[in-house]
């Protein structure tokens, strides 16, 4: 009884996300196992002592001690703040500098940069500087020191001033990448192995970043993130001080890196081998080193430009807990919580003389869950969630929307739509991935425009009027829907003045047997004729894969005279239908950070430009086409 | 003291164990039970099905050993087959309705998932989450098993010893937990569903066999569980006190007689199909609106490719024969079949007035009109004509195909959704992904289907029923439907298994009443054309449904009978009576069940001697008779569809006997005497593996005696039966694998008209005033070879045909044996050897 009065706090905190590290864990079962030993003694001592309302005493101390402990172990330790001065390496040759941007510039601009990074950081009121060589002179002034990537190792200088730097209150952050891909890891290692951790020679592939696979530490920057998103990385070794973020749970293993395998960026073989570790590879690790704190990445994806739009949130609490420093000493409420749960210990000794009342476990059960929840709200007061920085456009993926974004499905990547995810960031717009419906007037004002793309569950009636109200109102929709089986959307379509045809384009034109019958329509290439607007300005062809007829509003792009690209005005706002499930098809549009058909890129961002009233792209047609 | 506590222990330890065997034994039942439900004619599963019920049944009987160990417990499974019999009437009932219950379902397993934090929607009967979308059909739920299992356990209960209130706490707790659990267990057999699985046995085995069963293994825990919290060590059934009733009066004599009659009339109110007043029939084929699969094709040995398999030449030669004929053509395609008995009218679109002209061209029978692989879609005033025709007591008889091939459901439906009837785009399959096969379980009892036995579809697609139409064949319940792909050939979807398309019993034909008329719907065009005409099953149901369609009056007034009948019981039994009250119930009872049982047998006989097959108009063609009952060694147009169109079938065999106007059968069921094929000109049995009984060889011989034609085949294979009946006529097959040509025999006792390497080939005998064609190389006439024999195998198939039906010898001596040396030559020379 006693070990499972230990371990029972233990577990609910650990649901509740809470970490600790291997050795905390051992001892608490040692300290378990070891008191249900010495449990009959102590109970033999507690049976000599005549009470009645030291029993009432402690049915009350009992849930209060732990929830008081619970409270102490969820709730965070904000720290002093800090400047507030946020300075880039950019002197050992980052491959993914801060300096990259991502924009409409299509050859010149980068997916992996961290541009867009450093703006989002900007907003939020933090001043940005580069610096090519780190001195003690240079990070004086720094609150924290950000390395990306870097691929030249660091002078034995340079990391004696890092160690200072972090000793003193300074914040570091370090992003690096799997094996040792452009010698990131042996540019790193030297840097962060100060702090208790190194970076393995290996990959991690992991195919969903759901909370199911993984653990996350109870920690200022993503205690109440629904998921962090990031791709293939290395895992951390970490050893005291420093503590595991990011963890995965069994089932994902650690790929050993191949180091002749140079021209592939020393992948292995992608295959489970002897002796490689199926379970708790960490991912994101955190250290403190004296006053300052430390946070290394084992994968450069979590803040690229193209990514950053899934883990801003993520970004903004990161650098703000990097801009505050430890209080010393620490360790105060390390303290009061080893004296209150020792007391709770002794209570629960004592409680084990007393004949438990039934109102006891539900008062326990309560006091926690009081603890939990007033944890979470003090945790959130501290550390609320930002604001959208940027202008943003929202993605509908609350409607079980047929193609999904690599973040949210991997399996079937080349009809995903992340091309248009690319292209809103291309036009400096923040794409917000809305998965939970209803939409409502008051969320939907907050964008810019609404992004529909072959929704699969239909829309609640509201939501459609909340739809025509944001459009009233000067918003922009961008509806796309086939002929599809499980096409939802057309109720919404029909408030819109608009119609979609059931039945394929196709059929107008099927592949005819030798007798003349339909026995296939056919599917992909149809070019469509376009009239002059702003948006097909600069656009030589329009490329379909499985249009249909649109009817409503005024047509833009025909198929034997059918239209299938149709926009609309209402109120103060825009609305742009296209009739092709297919038409932002990454395979169609940009796949895997190849350009696949630049009109097609350039009309996109000429209905992003559309929708938001931003007018017709600044960029002509040949610098797309170059 | 403490011995007899011990023992007291032991026993309530070995009660428990009791118990635990008793509640296997009704779970192992139910599987029994569920595993004969599977079963289905000739798919693949059932190697499976068949393995696993038999450890089952071995399973049950050692737990109902342990069960009944010093104390018989046998009357506890009473309630589970009566649980069984409900579960298999309701399923019965729910053929036809694949998606039912869907839509009730699905927002509740969706609530579960999202409780457990998973994001579903739900939508017309489907779940959506995680990029997947999976139809909460009653199969998939394994819904049927959830009710079995849950009335077993209800009808356990009931009938055990047990306090009322104590009783009914129990059924409203258990019908509570297993229904959670029952929505539970799919919600979990959700989540691992994947995407798309290969038709086959993983999606059989998780929805329907070895998972779905396996998942439903904890309800005996639960079972238990219950049974031990109810303080019910042992299940200790109410077991009625043994009666012995008495001799029955003369007062009790009329009531019996009346219960005997009612129940004679509530069985003939059901299974007779009522008084008739039969019409000739007056056929007529729209060829206006088809452009695939036309009667206005020729069909005969200089025809080959599509068109030769794909037109509906075999199907209006058959028709003719019982029927008279009229195309309805636009003179557009092709000359009109130069066939007796067959008119054609032209016209460019079906009207009224036509219709009318086409009704009396033929004064005196019942015009039924047959729309089939509509390509054309019909004008608004053709759908009004239709319609009026159909109305004013003309028939239709619709042909749909499957996967809206061509756009062909799309044009039909136009005009069948006025009589409740709607094709659907998709392709029915079985599970494992072969054709379906139907069999008399799943007809309804009606005229139609009346002389059909089994059915060979070839892909169709599944027909939905407002309720103004009725079904009238449904599929086998392991079956799926595929979606429709516009972009593949021919339309057909993925041919896998999507957890969104729906599983179950589809209607593949179905009848509906408008106004006066009749229609009847059928969903594969498939199976009448040239290739499969005459497949098992056509013209039973051809007769069946074009009967169905032109009869007048289906007067049945038995049940009128009947509920007149009923009015009487309460005065009889006030009056007449005894005093026991137990005897009368027995007597009465069994008077009713003897009725019931009688008049089925009744109805059977009335149903035969007023519903025959149609008698032909027109001199019949020689009957061909293929052997498939003697478990050949390859497909002779008989089995599933893995078997029928392997490269080792012989279903050209058939097919090319439709090119000389023969109409060939498949003898698949029973002995092969003289009593069920005396109408035959010709008998072809090829490579028999099964014995020949002494009658039947008897018959066969008394056959060729009097002037029978038999053709017999057979290759290299010791197994062969084939000498049983070769030896009846002095002929020998030496059945030895020969090294030099495949799989060919050598063959004594007759002339032989070819020989490759002085191995005969094709010889022939005279026997009395029969004639006998053997050849003794099985692969010849295979699926495999037509390519490298082309138009010659047609030729040499109905050369030997022709020979035999006419026993003229000359045909095959004259013939020209040269291309079989290039063929021989050609197979050593592709052969590995």
């Amino acid at each position: 009884m006693f070990t499972s009065i230990m371990i029972a706090p233990l577990s609910f905190a650990r649901l509740y996300g809470f970490m600790p590290s291997a050795p905390v864990r051992f001892l608490l079962l040692i300290a378990g196992t070891g008191g249900a030993m010495i449990a009959p003694t102590i109970k033999a001592c507690l049976v000599r002592i005549k009470r009645r309302s030291f029993d009432i005493f402690l049915y009350i101390l009992f849930p209060l001690l732990v929830a008081l402990c619970s409270f102490l172990m969820i709730s965070f330790s904000k720290g002093y703040r800090k400047s507030g001065r946020v300075l880039f390496d950019i002197g050992h040759g980052s491959t993914q500098s801060p300096q990259l941007d991502y924009n409409k510039e299509l050859y010149k601009s980068a997916e992996f940069g961290h541009a867009k990074l450093v703006r989002l950081i900007a907003r939020s009121h933090f001043q940005i500087d580069y610096c090519t060589a780190i001195t003690r002179e240079v990070l004086a002034e720094a609150s924290i020191l950000v390395l990306i990537m870097p691929s030249l190792p660091y002078e034995p200088s340079e990391i004696d001033a890092i160690k200072e730097f972090v000793a003193h209150g300074g914040g570091l952050l370090v992003i690096g990448d799997h094996t040792d891909i452009n010698q990131v890891r042996s540019a790193c290692n030297p840097v962060i192995k100060e702090f208790g951790i190194h970076m393995r020679f290996d990959t991690i592939w992991i195919y969903t970043n759901d909370r199911m696979n993984l653990e996350y530490k109870n920690h200022p920057a993503l205690f109440d993130l629904e998921k962090v998103n990031f791709s293939v990385g290395a895992s951390l070794d970490i050893t005291h001080p420093a503590q595991a973020v990011i963890r995965t749970k069994y089932g994902i293993f650690s790929d050993q890196g191949d180091p002749d395998n140079k021209n592939h960026g020393y992948l292995g073989n992608s295959t489970l081998d002897k002796g490689e570790k199926t379970h708790d590879l960490c991912l994101v690790a955190e250290s403190r080193y004296g006053r300052g704190r430390v946070y290394v990445m084992g994968d450069s994806s979590y803040f690229q430009n193209a990514s950053l739009y899934q883990n801003w949130i993520y970004a903004c609490r990161l650098f703000d807990w990097l801009n505050h420093a430890h209080k010393a000493p620490s360790g105060e409420k390390w303290a009061l919580g080893i004296l209150l749960l020792s007391v709770s210990i002794i209570c629960a000794f004592a409680l084990l003389y007393t004949s438990w009342p039934p109102f006891l476990l539900p008062l326990l059960l309560l006091s926690l869950m009081g603890a939990l929840w007033s944890a979470e709200f003090s945790n959130i007061l501290r550390f609320p969630l930002p604001h959208t920085p940027f202008s943003s456009i929202l993605i509908d993926m609350a409607h079980h929307n047929e193609y999904p974004l690599y973040w949210i499905n991997r399996e079937k990547s080349d009809t995903n739509i992340d091309g248009v995810v690319n292209q809103i960031i291309r036009e400096g717009f923040y794409p917000v991935i809305e998965s939970s419906a209803p939409f409502t007037l008051e969320k939907l004002s907050e964008h810019k425009a609404v992004f529909i793309i072959c929704p699969n569950t239909p829309f609640h009636i509201n939501e459609i009027k909340a739809l025509e109200r944001f459009v009233e109102k000067g918003g922009g929709v961008l509806l796309v829907e086939g002929p599809r089986k499980w096409a939802q959307a057309l109720p919404l379509w029909g408030q819109f003045g608009l119609f979609k045809d059931r039945y394929p384009l196709a059929a107008h034109m099927p592949v005819l047997s030798p007798l003349g019958l339909p026995i296939r329509l056919p599917y992909g290439n149809f070019k469509a004729d376009f009239i002059p607007h702003p948006i097909t300005y600069g656009i030589s062809e329009i490329n379909m894969v499985n249009p249909c007829e649109i009817r409503g509003g005024h047509p833009l792009a025909f198929i034997k005279n059918i239209p299938v690209i149709n926009a609309k005005e209402i109120g103060r706002g825009r609305i742009c239908a296209i009739g092709d499930d297919r038409f932002f098809a990454n395979y169609m549009t940009e796949f895997e950070g190849n350009i696949m058909d630049t009109n097609k890129i350039h009309l996109l961002l000429n209905i992003i430009s559309y929708l938001t009233h931003k007018g017709p792209s600044s960029l002509p047609s040949g610098s797309l086409l170059k | 003291m403490k011995s007899g506590l011990r023992e007291g222990k032991k026993e309530i330890r070995f009660e428990h164990i009791r118990l635990i065997a008793q509640l296997v034994c009704i779970w192992l039942l139910v599987a029994l039970w569920w595993g004969s439900v599977m079963l289905a004619p000739m798919q693949i599963h059932n190697t499976q099905v068949t393995h696993d019920l038999l450890f089952f049944a071995l399973g049950f009987i050692i737990f109902q050993s342990i069960a009944s160990w010093k104390k018989s417990n046998l009357f506890l499974l009473l309630p589970t087959g009566l649980a069984i019999g409900i579960s298999h009437a309701a399923m019965k009932s729910m053929r036809g309705l694949p998606k039912a219950g869907a839509d009730f379902f699905a927002p509740q397993i969706s609530l579960i998932q999202n409780l457990f934090g998973v994001h579903t929607s739900a939508l017309s009967g489907t779940l959506i989450f995680q990029g997947k979308k999976i139809t909460c059909d009653l199969m998939k739920m394994g819904f049927f098993l959830f009710i079995t299992f849950t009335l077993t356990f209800l009808a356990l209960i009931i009938i055990t010893k047990m306090a009322i209130r104590k009783k009914i706490i129990l059924i409203l707790v258990s019908v509570l937990i297993h229904y959670f659990y029952f929505l539970g267990r799919f919600s979990l057999i959700a989540a691992f569903t994947p995407k798309v699985m290969g038709a086959g046995l993983f999606p059989f085995n998780l929805f329907f066999w070895r998972i779905a069963l396996l998942t439903y293994l904890p309800l005996i825990v639960l079972w238990f569980f219950l049974l031990y919290e109810c303080d019910l060590k042992c299940v200790t059934p109410l077991i009625p006190r043994r009666y012995k009733p008495r001799k029955i009066t003369m007062n009790e004599v009329y009531p019996c007689l009346l219960f005997l009659a009612i129940g004679i009339c509530f069985a003939l109110s059901y299974y007779f199909y009522g008084f008739i007043q039969h019409q000739k029939i007056h056929c007529i084929i729209d060829e206006i609106h088809s452009d695939w699969e036309s009667s206005l094709i020729d069909f005969n040995e200089n025809i080959f490719g599509s068109l030769a398999e794909n037109s509906y030449h075999s199907f209006l030669d058959y028709l003719r024969h019982f029927y008279a004929v009229t195309i309805l053509d636009n003179a557009r395609h092709l000359p009109p079949p130069q066939l007796d008995g067959v008119k054609v009218s032209y016209a460019d679109t079906i009207t009224s007035s036509l219709l009318a002209t086409l009704k009396n061209s033929y004064p005196g029978t019942h015009p039924v009109l047959i729309l089939k692989c509509i390509t054309t879609p019909f004008s608004q005033e053709e759908i009004s004509a239709l319609k009026n025709f159909v109305y004013e007591g003309g028939s239709l008889f619709l042909i749909g195909d499957h996967s809206d091939v061509f756009f062909m459901n799309k044009n039909i439906n136009e005009l069948a959704h006025h009589f409740g009837i709607r094709f659907e785009q998709n392709s029915t399959y079985f599970i494992d992904g072969g054709w379906i096969i139907s069999t008399t379980s799943f007809y309804r009892n009606h005229p139609a289907t009346h002389h059909l036995d089994m059915f060979i579809w070839a892909t169709g697609d599944s027909l939905t029923l407002s309720p103004s139409a009725f079904p009238l064949i449904c599929s086998h319940p392991v079956c799926f439907a595929d979606e429709v792909n516009y972009f593949f050939d021919n339309f057909f979807g993925n041919k896998r298994v999507d957890p969104s398309e729906i599983f179950g019993s589809f209607v593949l034909m179905a009848g509906s009443h408008y106004g006066k008329g009749k229609i009847i719907a059928f969903s594969d065009s498939t199976c009448f054309n040239n290739y499969l005409m005459f497949s098992v099953g056509r013209r039973a149901l051809l007769s069946g449904t074009l009967s169905w369609l032109s009869d007048k009056g289906h007067l049945n007034p038995f049940l009128v009978c009947a509920l007149l009948l009923l009015c009487l019981v309460p005065f009889v039994c006030m009056h007449k009576r005894g005093s026991d009250t137990l005897t009368f119930v027995y007597i009465t009872t069994a008077a009713l069940v003897s009725g019931l049982a009688l008049g089925y047998f009744l109805s059977f006989v009335l149903n035969h001697a007023l519903y025959p097959m149609p008698h032909p108009l027109l001199p019949m063609p020689p009957q061909v008779v293929i052997d498939a009952s003697h478990n050949p060694r390859y497909c002779l147009s008989f089995g599933n569809s893995e078997w029928f169109l392997s490269p080792t079938s012989y279903d050209n065999l058939l097919f090319n006997c439709g090119r000389i106007d023969l109409f060939p059968r498949i003898h698949y069921k029973g002995p092969l005497t003289a009593s069920r094929s005396e109408e035959k000109s010709c008998l072809i049995i090829a490579s028999p593996q099964k014995n020949f009984c002494r009658k039947e060889q008897e018959d066969i011989q008394l056959y060729i005696k009097k002037g029978g034609a038999l053709l017999l085949i057979e290759g290299s294979h010791n197994d062969s039966t084939i000498n049983q009946i070769a030896h009846l006529f002095n002929i020998h097959f030496h059945l030895r694998p020969s090294s030099h040509i495949i799989s060919s025999s050598g063959v004594d006792g007759c002339s032989v008209l070819y020989h490759y390497r002085n191995t005969p080939i094709i010889s022939y005998k005279q026997e009395g005033k029969g004639f006998i064609v053997i050849v003794s190389d099985d692969a010849l006439f295979m699926k495999k070879n037509s390519s490298l024999l082309g138009k010659e195998l047609v030729t040499l198939q109905c050369s030997i045909i022709k020979a035999l039906v006419t026993h003229d010898a000359t045909i095959l001596k004259t013939m020209n044996w040269d291309f079989l040396d290039k063929f021989y030559a050609n197979v050593l020379a592709i052969s590995p050897d």
